[in-house]
């Protein structure tokens, strides 16, 4: 193993460790309650991860199929890497949903008596459908079977239904009006494009892939940018051409995370440019340099998630009796004892540093599981082949 | 009317639920037979007691308690008033009074001072010796009077409580009137009425069909009540509420009148003046009952008595308290005397000028009072008016038309418009409104004031005036100003030495410029307190004995605000070394001194519910003809109503003196009947004050006298400016006075977080925004909070909620800028609670400005538990616990 | 049956007894509020609010709407939260929830109130802890819908209080509600007190956007004329 590889590996286990401490910590030290959650902030950092790490996952998978399917040799090698974290990232995922749970204790019942109405059942479906087809599909390229590319497709469909139905999981909340548009399931799809593409694309260059193979991914990248943005922006018109009491709202949550939203336009338009001036390049790093300002935008779109549904408050009143909308009614925190006001509007969410550790734990488990399914691929591989 | 209540839900014909209703009687249910297909749990009903919350607030409102392993662990309202439109009462603080009953402020332990001043816990034995001794050495130094009393209040509790007046009567301590000191004495009644106050009972305001209410929040300071307003409205009637500031009582109104500050008499003068000029008024009304036909002489400005006229004679046999005064019949065009032992239908004049032949030769021009009334009002037309009360004058004369023809009507004239210093003359010119519309004595109409529950609605002597009764008293206004040359209260001669304080906070609620607690922490003054909170004064005090609470003795409560007599029962034993007050004074008497032991019959403190019995017995057999009919035993069940003298079911106030012509004034208990009939001679009521005073200040008659001229502005022509805002320490929802500040709810609600309200423009001319943390201050004093910014709040007001513990506000006290004025016209007389200075709390003047400091402590750390958890032990004030470090 | 609440907005005078008797009857620990009234227009509470040219201050309850169509129970992955057929009360089972909170995230209302951590104590006498609330665990069937002691990491709401309901009893909020706006009762019963009550009324609902098919009705309060010449200006911004 590469030096390189080896410093991701041994990283790898110290976030796990880390995440797994920061995740004890929670648990025991009150659970939820040293975070930075409220009743109006229900989902902060933990769930942020969750669909960062699902968007790796399942855009990793993606990639990998549309290798497979495109017949491309020079990137094979890569397609068996990104399939590989496709399965771990898609595990982390999961792993950071149960790790922000606050009653794991009866997560049985998801299993017995579920119901199938919710678009978490649906999520847990079809992550679980992805992980058998994944699996499948690992131990078909470790035996270099010529099912690959079938099993490959169905993973790949399986994880773009996987993003759609995640997409939903946000989209049929009609309470936040950031997430209530047919838009956010095809974006939550294109930011998985991104995000696999870009990550598969940093790989690449690491192991020093040429540069067809190179421009491939770094097209696909580039145009995968391009549609998110376009996406993005097109909810942000929405929001913005609406002119209604609960828009305003989300208009001045966004307001009050500029920065961050910023980044999340800015940093994969860079990013975005860059591919497209260095198309052709075989130089590596440029490319290298654009993934890395493409995935931190990504996380900082993961985050701006969460601001814009949840300091936008839904429920505008109106006087009785007439038309006239008053304002936003305030909800109870939930967190009084620790914190500054038993009822607001809007959450000023900042993670606590116990929720910073355990968020190292998707990471982690991304990281370290890529290494054990490589690893056991390779395992698969040699039995076959001896 | 909408008649469906709670207790209807069960329609007439499902029965079915009643089996469980039944076994409660006054639960409400849901309706439906199908209810107990439902899985059934536990009801506890059968372990349910019925109590009643007590603090100063008049609610008096019924509670159930259920007890568990000791404690009170849930409340809910009785709800079993007979007057099915009184229930249920109850209110968010007294409904949650269980977290403070055992919480950690609550007073477990007799507590001292040792050598060093440091408060330390002892026993009852140590702790009612040293009391008794130090309040033995200071009654020999400097007599039983330099001893003050503070016993808040009067309806609250007239066994427990009632002993504390008891012992005060017993060795001649000083009580320091409660209903004055807290600002509730609404002078304008004695000066026009000659009683102490009277209010219509709640239930009387849905018979109303316009409610004027000035100056009382209802919706905030009545919440058990509140909803008869309502009633009145959804029977058709109006309710119009007059007050610089928008409220919850401005939203369920039908009308805001956004007056200024103070104006609410020169409003009331301008509907007199329009009533009057339009020929709306009620003649015969001013003609029988007030003293609008007795002639003044123009000169001297008194009323001539029957005696002085020539070919007049006094009408005989009158009592020394009473006078005879003169009257023009019309129809012989010659002065009669008039009678003061009744109200009898005349012809006398109410305008003219006269000439009248004097015994002593003279010949003097004499106008009736109501011809100098209408005189005075020349310069209070409604286009004049309009601009002291910022209001156009048209609306002025609306309303004065609707007051004058729509009856009944009722006036509610109530404590944030008297509690100024010229709050009697608002108040007389208010009840002139009453009066001219003729519905003083009616079902629904006239003028009341309701403040706190200061009403003695039985004759408590029995128990609290024993025998050798010697009774003292001075108001705390003397305290903190000094005797002055006009005062008829007894001063002690070497001034006060020491405070006896019962179930109040005067370290906090009374501490005017400071001057309580300056002179406590010098020595000057002891305190000797009992509470069932850790207080500031409890844990300033000598010593302090901790008590029972509401739900822990046997009490006898009344109020102004309904007809029932309530008791508070022990539904849990006091925890701790708490003990009942009845145990405590009568220890206290018989350390003193031995020899009244006869007077206090001494009893182990476990028999002191049997002692509490007794005088409850003795209370009720003889209390009078409004209580006697009363036992014990129905008590015990539930409420008892008091008897009234008119027919019908709602006592009706001045009934008799309006239908049976008895003249005025209606006692005002403890006092007897001639105590305070001088204060009207002419029995009747009296508009026209001829006392030397009122003549020297111009307030013969009701008039307009602008806000801080007499008192800010003549003590420091600076603070006009320097001062330019007017502060009022409202109530607030979330607390009775100072009591539930603590309550863990009620501090949730707030954020802990002591706050001020000023209008939006007014915070902006001092570059003040919501969130700053800032002070109010004045010369005198300074407090602390977080402002607000309000629409709503009057552009030359400052608002603060009162109540808050100094602990919460980085130790300042609201009451530190408030200076207790003395009104020379409160000086004319003196009966404790009845005629004295009153505290005029909103007679301050303010400004507003950032604060140097942050926040306190504890209102960033809002509370805190003391209990294992992720908040570290120690940190923060656990309710206030930290009040005296 | 539905059970259903009327609150009549003209009777409310934002006294807060029925969010506080609500939280001292079901224990609800610190920081948890079911029930909540505030100003319509302001988080502030006893503030004016400038709406149309006036200024107001109306008092508006909101705690669960025990929504027909309740989206909270649709979501919910283990079936924790569901409608008692018997009653339509929305109810949360504390066994079988597993703390994921999208049934907070998805409810229009602002209403469900998650145990973030263990609930914290509050302080007693010398130092024990206080207890407060209905002193036992309520079962509906086999659903554990109300506990005296709250599960870590479990969402709760109102119940209607369901130990009460289940005995033929009234909410706690609408018995102690001083001002009687509060009306409880079975919707499918013409002779019930809410039936009663809204005959001849035109009810509104919150949250209609949403369609969620709430079981609260709300009545309008009436206009208050209003005599204010204090200018416009000093009245502050518009609501």
């Amino acid at each position: 193993m590469e030096k390189s590889t080896r410093f991701i590996g041994y990283a790898g286990c110290a976030l796990l460790v880390l995440g797994l401490i920061g995740w004890a910590l929670q648990l025991t030290g009150g659970l939820l309650a040293g975070s930075g959650m409220t009743n109006i902030f229900l989902w902060g950092l933990m769930i942020a991860m969750f669909a960062f790490m699902v968007g790796f996952g399942a855009g990793a998978q993606i990639v990998a199929s549309a290798i497979f399917l495109t017949g491309r040799e020079e990137l094979m090698g890569l397609a068996r890497t990104a399939s590989a974290i496709g399965l771990a990232c898609v595990g982390a995922a999961g792993i950071a949903i149960l790790a922000d749970l606050g009653a794991i204790r009866n997560i049985l019942f998801m299993l017995t008596g579920l119901n199938f109405n919710s678009p978490l059942a649906w999520d847990m479906m079809a992550m679980t459908a992805f992980v058998i087809l994944s699996v499948v599909q690992l131990v078909m390229i470790a035996r270099n079977s010529s099912q690959v590319k079938i099993w490959a497709t169905l993973a790949g469909a399986c994880a773009v239904v996987l993003q759609i139905i995640e997409g939903l999981l946000f989209s049929l909340q009609s309470v936040h009006a950031w997430w209530a548009t047919p838009i956010m399931p095809i974006d939550f799809l294109a930011v998985a494009v991104v995000s696999g593409s870009a990550l598969v694309l940093f790989i690449a260059c690491m192991k020093g892939t040429d540069s067809t193979g190179l421009a491939w991914l770094a097209r696909l990248c580039a145009i995968a940018v391009a549609v998110h943005l376009v996406l993005a922006l097109a909810d942000l018109g929405l929001v913005a051409l609406e002119g209604s009491p609960v828009s305003d709202g989300v208009l001045a949550a966004i307001g009050g995370q500029l920065p961050l939203y910023v980044a999340e336009l800015i940093l994969p338009a860079a990013g975005m440019i860059i591919l497209f001036a260095t198309m052709r390049s075989p130089k590596g790093t440029p490319k290298m340099i654009a993934s890395a300002l493409i995935v931190v935008g990504i996380l900082a779109h993961r985050l701006m998630l969460l601001y814009p549904a949840y300091n936008a408050p839904s429920l505008y009143l109106t006087l009785s009796g007439t038309d006239s909308v008053t304002g936003p009614y305030p909800i109870s925190t939930g967190r009084y004892l620790d914190w500054d006001t038993t009822f607001a509007l809007g959450t000023n969410y900042m993670p606590a540093p116990v929720e910073w550790l355990a968020a190292l734990l998707p990471i982690g488990v991304a990281i370290v599981g890529t290494f054990v399914i490589l690893w056991a691929m390779k395992k698969i591989s040699s039995t076959a082949t001896r | 009317m909408r008649e469906m209540t709670r207790r209807d839900f069960v329609a007439a014909s499902a029965g079915a639920t009643c089996a469980i209703g039944a076994a409660l009687a006054l639960d409400a249910s849901i309706g439906s037979a199908e209810a107990e297909a439902l899985t059934g749990s536990a009801p506890f009903d059968e372990k349910w007691i019925r109590t009643t919350c007590s603090p100063n607030c008049t609610g008096a409102c019924g509670m159930m308690a259920y007890a568990k392993d000791g404690r009170v662990h849930m409340i809910r309202q009785a709800a079993d008033y007979p007057y099915e439109h009184y229930n249920p009462r109850g209110c968010l603080k007294g409904l949650s009074i269980n977290t403070m009953l055992s919480g950690p402020d609550r007073l477990t332990v007799p507590l001292i001072k040792d050598e060093d001043g440091k408060q330390v816990e002892t026993d009852w034995d140590t702790a009612l010796d040293t009391a008794a001794n130090r309040l033995k050495e200071i009654m020999d130094e400097y007599g039983p009077e330099s001893i003050g009393v503070i016993y808040q209040v009067q309806g609250t509790g007239h066994i427990q409580k009632g002993a504390l007046v008891r012992i005060a009567n017993t060795f001649g301590w000083s009580v320091i009137g409660g209903y004055e000191l807290n600002g509730d004495l609404p002078m304008f009644w004695p000066e026009t009425f000659g009683c102490q106050s009277e209010e219509l009972e709640s239930y009387c305001w849905e018979d109303s069909k316009l409610t004027l209410i000035f100056g009382s929040n209802i919706m905030v300071t009545r919440m058990p009540d509140a909803h008869f307003l309502t009633y009145s409205q959804e029977n058709g009637g109006r309710v119009i509420y007059f007050d610089p500031n928008y409220s919850a009582s401005a939203e369920r109104a039908d009308e805001w009148v956004r007056i200024a500050p103070d104006s609410d008499g020169a409003f009331a003068l301008g509907m007199a003046k329009t009533i009057i000029d339009e020929g709306l008024f009620d003649e015969h009304f001013m003609r029988t009952y007030t003293d609008s036909p007795l002639l003044i002489n123009t000169q001297t400005g008194k009323r001539i008595l029957a005696d002085e006229v020539v070919g007049v004679q006094a009408v005989a046999d009158i009592p020394d308290y009473r006078s005879s005064f003169v009257a023009i019949s019309q129809t012989s065009g010659a002065p009669v005397a008039t009678t003061p032992l009744e109200l009898p239908d005349n012809d006398y004049a109410l305008t003219g000028t006269y000439e009248i032949a004097l015994t002593d030769g003279s010949t003097v021009e004499a106008k009736p009072a109501f011809q100098l009334l209408a005189e005075q009002l020349e310069q209070y037309s409604p286009d004049a008016v309009a601009d002291i009360c910022n209001v156009d004058a048209d609306t002025i004369r609306r309303i004065a038309r609707d007051a004058a023809q729509t009856k009944p009507m009722h006036i509610i004239f109530g404590g944030g418009t008297q509690q100024w210093y010229h709050g009697d003359l608002k108040g007389r010119a208010c009840a002139l409104v009453a009066c001219l519309t003729g519905n003083v004595g009616q079902l629904g109409g006239g003028i009341s004031t309701y403040v706190g529950q200061y009403k003695t609605r039985f004759n408590t002597a029995s128990w609290m005036a024993p025998e050798g009764s010697i009774k003292n008293s001075c108001p705390f206004h003397y305290w903190v100003n000094g005797p002055t040359p006009l005062m008829k209260a007894k001063y002690p001669k070497d001034g006060f030495k020491a405070i006896v304080v019962g179930w109040g906070n005067p370290l906090e609620q009374h501490n005017v410029a400071n001057w309580l607690r300056e002179h406590v922490d010098s020595g000057d003054i002891e305190l000797f307190c009992l509470d069932f909170q850790q207080t500031l004064t409890a844990t300033a005090a000598t010593v302090t004995f901790p008590c029972a609470s509401w739900y822990e003795k046997t009490e006898l409560t009344t109020t102004p605000l309904h007809p029932y007599v309530q008791l508070q029962q022990r539904i849990v034993d006091p925890p701790g070394q708490a003990r009942e007050e009845i145990w405590i004074f009568t220890e206290l008497a018989n350390r003193i001194d031995p020899s009244k032991e006869t007077l206090w019959p001494r009893f182990a403190p476990e028999d002191s519910e049997k002692r509490a019995d007794e005088v409850l017995a003795l209370l009720l057999e003889k209390g009078g003809p409004t209580i006697d009919h009363l036992t014990p035993e129905e008590l015990r069940h539930g409420p008892g109503k008091l008897a009234h003298a008119n027919p019908g079911e709602k006592r009706i106030p001045f009934w008799e003196q309006i239908n049976e012509r008895i003249p005025f004034p209606t006692v005002s208990r403890p006092n007897p009947l001639d105590a305070t009939s001088k204060f009207v001679r002419s029995g009747r009521i009296e508009f026209y004050r001829d006392e030397d005073i009122f003549l020297e200040l111009g307030e013969q008659l009701p008039c307009y006298k602008p806000p801080f001229e007499d008192t800010e502005y003549k003590d420091d022509p600076d603070a006009r400016v320097l001062y330019p805002l007017g502060y009022t320490t409202r109530n607030s929802a979330f607390r009775v006075h100072a009591t539930y500040v603590n309550n863990p709810f009620m501090l949730e609600l707030q954020d802990n977080t002591p706050k001020v309200w000023l209008n939006p423009e007014t915070a902006a001319e001092r570059g003040l925004k919501t969130g700053d943390w800032v002070e109010v201050y004045n010369s005198r004093g300074m407090v602390e909070g977080q402002l607000i910014e309000d629409p709503g709040v009057y552009p030359t007001q400052c608002i603060f909620d009162q109540g808050w513990w100094s602990a919460y506000d980085n130790k300042t006290s609201y009451n530190s800028l408030i200076w207790p004025w003395i009104n020379p016209t409160n000086e004319v007389y003196y009966i404790a609670s009845v005629w004295s200075p009153n505290m005029a709390w909103n007679e301050t003047a303010c400004n507003v400005r950032l604060s140097n400091g942050g926040a306190p402590q504890i209102v960033r750390d809002t509370g805190k538990s003391i209990l294992d958890g992720p908040i570290p032990q120690g940190s923060g004030i656990e309710y206030a616990k930290g009040a005296e470090s | 049956m539905r059970f259903a609440m009327a609150i009549d907005l003209d009777r409310c005078i934002g006294c807060r007894t029925c969010a506080v008797i609500c939280k001292d009857f079901n224990a609800q620990p610190q920081g948890i509020w079911w029930n909540r009234v505030f100003t319509s227009g302001t988080p502030e509470y006893d503030v004016a609010v400038k709406v149309d040219d006036q200024l107001r201050m109306e008092f508006v309850p909101i705690s669960c709407q025990h929504c027909t169509n309740a989206p909270c129970q649709t979501v919910c992955p283990t079936q924790a939260t569901y409608t008692d057929p018997d009653t339509g009360t929305v109810l949360v089972d504390y066994d079988r929830c597993i703390g994921c909170r999208m049934c907070a995230s998805a409810c229009p209302y602002g209403v469900r109130q998650f145990n973030w951590g263990a609930p914290a104590k509050m302080a007693g006498l010398g130092g024990t802890e206080l207890e407060y609330g209905y002193p036992e665990p309520y079962h509906d069937g086999e659903h554990l819908v109300y506990a005296p002691h709250r599960p870590e990491g479990v969402m709760e709401k109102c119940t209607f209080c369901a130990q009460y309901t289940s005995q033929g009893k009234e909410p706690v909020c609408c018995r102690s509600c001083p001002g009687n706006a509060r009306i409880f009762g079975d919707m499918d019963d013409p002779s019930s007190p809410i039936r009663a009550y809204l005959k001849d009324k035109e009810p509104f609902f919150l949250g209609e956007e949403y369609h969620t098919e709430p079981n609260i009705y709300y009545l309008a309060a009436h206009k208050v004329t209003q005599v204010n010449q204090v200018p416009a200006s000093a009245d502050g911004k518009e609501a």
